[in-house]
């Protein structure tokens, strides 16, 4: 066993931890403000979630969105009612980064806790929290603040409360009550949070019957919640999910943000062998970790959950690798300095990604200028963008303008709206000025709204292609806006 | 000095003599990315380091490839002119697999004579010689990486090996990313040396997991770009659906026998089929790993063929030392021993049917396709009377010799990483050279801005041509520099 003597002080690794938490978390957000000399939190569906949080706060929400022209129905969202209340005392962006630092920092304290009352060593524990702060997932989810962010900390709240033993009423209250609200982030995490009740009640505490009833209290609550028409409508069951390009979707060094690395993938299967040969005491939960993954492979929102999973292999991996003796010590010694470094860069490449992310400084006042210029959310009149810009241009917090959008990453994400996407590509793509004119009237398109990063590949690959070259070449369009790349096109 | 190691330096003379032979009947070169290589070649001759940004390859690119060969050759460059760098060297490079054979050989066996015997006919394999006569290839650096990587390998825990292994380990992952075969074939090897029961020597295990861990983290930084671009088509360097089954084509049988050497096919198929079943040894399980690892890979279309076939004749010679090992052993013990020298003659005469001759007829078709005077000529002159940044469209297949002869601009060439729209430019290709629309071709032809079209014989034999079917007078003007076709194109179409 490696001595870690400096470490033995309980509150000195949870200080550490958290100081390296807060380092990786708030590394890319100073990034950012550093850059842009403001707060401009990276994506878009974090400003859906604001606009959503403040409509609740205003009374203003409304069961479809009128802010696309898909008109969206609304799904129920826990986040969104946590951040109203927080919008009460405290500004929107500054709510948001508080928030960041508060979910990593109290994920950590969890799993901190989880694992200490579970007898773990130290040396496991230290470095399986280490492998998770520096796991790409969690640096996503922690930054990207979604649902799934609030998920993972109510699924360690759940865990945690299993864990510590209070044999009382209230606690088997409180963990049906955060079962239910885990079906409510996503139907994977409810799958994830059963799984664990079972295999905790049969595989360490043997009591399965207890289990059983919690678990039939939980469908039962669902099923009813579900029967009432109003609470139906609100929940978005995910379909299976189907793998374009499963490397780039699930693996972060070739692009996937909720992905894994691909030092961690290679921890984790060495775990696993590591587990099934040399620790037989542990074998029995290999079973567990082949449904989870099971789990995961249908439904990709498990890969928040499971990259608990793998960071708790790994590192058994990593401490049997270091604790080996090697023939080649000086292998040995380059070997795990790649490792180490393999595992750094992931986390890192995740952070470069997440600081370089949209919307830039230009992008951003372009929206404010569209916004505060031409507010209409009483006029039908829609921008058309690519998706990822659908969101911002909706809303953004500086702004009391709103604007409807054609086509959002909400809307585009779901299946009964793929109509759109076919229309808006068209539009994109098109040179012919008859189809193009025909198109923006029928869905009362007003405005077009370009970035550089459209013009890099995302959308077009080649200048003057499709629309790019009918806005150039047709009275149609006016310029209204074009500042370091960024466009606004009026058309009439 | 014994007989054996007489032997063997005239054995690698010998294939040195040839291959030079064959080289020196052409001042130019049978395959196409010779002249990238060479290019490369000069330009780190001339700057010290590669051209990664080319202003003339499909218009304007980037490269993305590992540059140790190219470094490896222009370091030659210092000493000798050029063209004697690049047609001494990998003759040389490829001819040292036979001193390789000969060591590896001479390890598991033990024995001098099969060790010498194994090492001639590694000398005339005959899908070797097809890629490396008359060619600059990687693979005359590759394959004998990958001989000295095994050979430090098979006794690792040996005084120096591991280091030996690391330095040739790191060479070899700036040659060629082929190294993952290597890889993949070890680890195939600990799965077969677990099943049955052997010990695994704990060297190799720690050296595998240092080869994996570093070569991931090397290739991740090299080629993370391309899968961003790419995505799966990475895998096989985004070659368009057309070429595809040029370069990730099924071999028949047949053709695998005749390019590998009927011999080394045969006996060592006897000996993957003899020590899986019956016998073990763990030198034999190295081998047999390696061809289990290429054939998969090959069935899966993740390596070209031509690549899959050197290495799987390479490992069958060495299987068949095994199979000549048992043979002469047998041998010796029985009556047939007075027959001994008459039996070794018997095996050379096949090797020399089977091996040689047609390694020898390879050789001879590379030197009949080598690139003809006319088409240097003609690119020379294309060189002297155009613009600098006058764009020549040619096939694929002549892409590099464009660039290179003229320094101008080509359309396309067999490099498509990092090449967007890959499928889209070839078919473009095509259609230029088979349509007989003359507004097709000029709009096809003033998308990618071409100012000349050269019609070699290649060309012509790929699209079945005696001439472009669209041509007019008014618009292209016909020039036949030395018997090779070059249009020139006076009409541009101009959008409103």
């Amino acid at each position: 066993m490696i001595k870690l003597d400096w470490l033995k002080n309980k509150k000195m690794q949870l200080l550490i931890l958290l100081i390296i938490t807060l380092i990786v978390i708030l590394l890319p957000t100073i990034i950012r403000i550093l850059q842009f000399k403001q707060i401009i939190l990276p994506s878009d569906t974090i400003y859906y979630d604001i606009r959503m949080a403040q409509d609740i706060h205003n009374n203003n929400l409304l069961a479809n969105d009128q802010l696309v022209f898909t008109q969206t129905e609304y799904v129920f969202n826990p986040l969104h009612y946590f951040l109203a209340i927080l919008f009460i005392i405290i500004h929107p962006k500054i709510t948001i980064i508080l928030l960041t630092l508060f979910f990593s920092v109290m994920s950590i304290v969890l799993l901190y806790k989880i694992m200490e009352n579970l007898s773990i060593p130290d040396n496991y524990k230290i470095i399986t929290l280490i492998l998770y702060i520096l796991s790409p997932i969690f640096i996503s989810s922690a930054i990207f603040l979604s649902k799934f962010t609030l998920g993972l900390l109510l699924f360690l709240a759940l865990i945690y409360l299993k864990v510590i033993e209070k044999k009382s009423i209230s606690v088997d209250i409180i963990v049906v009550f955060l079962a239910v609200l885990l079906f409510y982030i996503s139907l994977s995490f409810l799958f994830f949070a059963i799984f664990f009740l079972f295999f905790y009640s049969f595989l360490i505490k043997k009591n399965l019957k207890k289990t059983i009833i919690m678990t039939a209290i939980i469908i039962f609550i669902i099923i009813s919640l579900q029967q009432i028409a109003v609470i139906r409508q609100f929940t978005d069951i995910p379909g299976r999910t189907i793998y374009t390009n499963i490397f780039q979707e699930t693996i972060a060094d070739l692009g996937a943000f909720v992905g894994f690395g691909i030092f961690s993938i290679l921890l984790f299967a060495l775990g696993l062998y590591v587990m099934w040969k040399k620790q037989p005491m542990v074998k029995k939960y290999i079973l567990f970790i082949i449904v989870l993954l099971i789990i995961t492979y249908y439904f990709s929102d498990g890969k928040y959950l499971f990259n608990l999973c793998v960071s708790i292999i790994s590192a058994i991996a990593f401490i049997y690798l270091l604790e080996q003796e090697w023939k080649l010590s000086l292998i040995k010694d380059v070997s795990l300095f790649i490792l180490i470094l393999g595992i750094i860069f992931s986390g890192l490449s995740t952070i470069t990604r997440i600081t370089a992310a949209y919307p830039t400084l230009d992008e951003y006042h372009a929206i404010l200028f569209l916004q505060q210029q031409y507010s209409n959310i009483n006029n039908q009149e829609y921008i058309l963008s690519y998706y990822r810009y659908g969101h911002l241009l909706q809303s953004i917090p500086e702004s009391n303008g709103k604007l409807p959008v054609f086509l959002d990453t909400k809307s585009y994400e779901l299946n009964k709206y793929l109509n759109q996407s076919i229309i808006a590509n068209e539009l994109f793509y098109s040179r012919d000025i008859k189809k193009t004119t025909q198109l923006l009237t029928k869905y009362q398109i007003k405005y077009i709204f370009i970035t550089p990063f459209m013009k890099s590949g995302i959308v077009w690959k080649k200048e003057n292609q499709g629309l790019l070259f009918l806005l150039k070449n047709s009275e149609r369009f006016k310029s209204i806006y074009n500042k370091n790349g960024v466009e606004i096109w009026e058309f009439s | 000095m014994r007989k054996s190691t007489y032997l063997l330096f005239a054995i690698f003379l010998l294939a040195i003599v040839i291959r030079l032979y064959f080289a020196f009947q052409t001042p130019y070169f049978t395959n196409n990315d010779s002249y990238f290589h060479i290019r490369q070649i000069e330009h780190i001759h001339d700057t010290g380091f590669p051209l990664y940004n080319d202003d003339l390859s499909y218009g304007g690119r980037k490269y993305l490839f590992l540059p140790m060969f190219h470094y490896f050759l222009a370091f030659f460059t210092l000493f000798m002119p050029i063209l004697f760098a690049v047609k001494i060297v990998p003759a040389i490079l490829a001819a040292s697999t036979v001193l390789l054979v000969y060591l590896i050989v001479r390890k598991f066996t033990k024995k001098e004579e099969v060790a010498v015997l194994t090492a001639f006919i590694s000398a005339f394999i005959p899908i070797f010689f097809k890629e490396t006569i008359n060619v600059i290839s990687l693979y005359s650096l590759a394959i004998p990486l990958t001989l000295l990587l095994l050979y430090f390998f098979m006794d690792i825990s040996s005084k120096g090996n591991a280091m030996l292994y690391v330095l040739v380990f790191i060479i070899f992952l700036f040659t060629k990313p082929t190294i993952m075969l290597i890889i993949t074939s070890f680890i195939i090897y600990f799965i077969i040396i677990k099943i049955e029961n052997l010990s695994l020597d704990k060297a190799e295990i720690e050296i595998v997991i240092f080869s994996l861990i570093f070569s991931l983290w090397f290739y991740l930084l090299i080629y993370k770009n391309a899968f961003y671009n790419h995505g799966y088509a990475f895998l096989w360097h985004n070659v368009p659906i057309k070429y595809f089954t040029d370069y990730f084509q099924q071999v028949s049988i047949l053709q695998a026998i005749y390019q590998i050497g009927i011999i080394p096919f045969l006996c060592g198929i006897y000996i993957i089929s003899s020590f899986t079943l019956k016998k073990k040894d763990k030198i034999m399980y190295l081998f047999i790993s390696v061809v289990i690892t290429t054939t998969i890979l090959m069935w899966f279309k993740l390596i070209e063929l031509n690549l899959a076939l050197i290495y799987l004749s390479f490992f069958l010679v060495m299987l068949f030392a095994k199979f000549l090992d048992i043979l002469l052993e047998y041998i010796s013990q029985t009556k047939l021993n007075n027959y001994y020298n008459y039996i070794i003659g018997v095996i050379l005469i096949i090797l020399l049917f089977t091996s040689v001759i047609p390694s020898f007829k390879f050789a001879d078709t590379n030197i009949k396709d080598a690139t003809k005077q006319d088409e240097v000529n003609t690119l020379l002159m294309l060189f002297a009377t155009s613009l600098q940044d006058t764009t020549i469209l040619g096939s694929v297949d002549d892409g590099h010799l464009i660039t290179y002869f003229s320094n101008r601009k080509t359309v396309a060439d067999d490099n498509f990483l990092l090449i967007d729209n890959i499928n889209e430019r070839i078919n473009d290709i095509d259609e230029i050279f088979t349509t007989y629309s003359k507004i097709k071709a000029s709009e096809l032809l003033d998308k990618y801005s071409i100012d000349y079209i050269f019609l070699s014989d290649n060309t012509k034999k790929q699209y079945g041509l005696s001439d472009l079917r669209f041509i007019d007078e008014k618009c292209f003007d016909s020039i036949n520099y030395y018997n090779v076709t070059v249009y020139k194109n006076k009409c541009k179409v101009t959008i409103g």
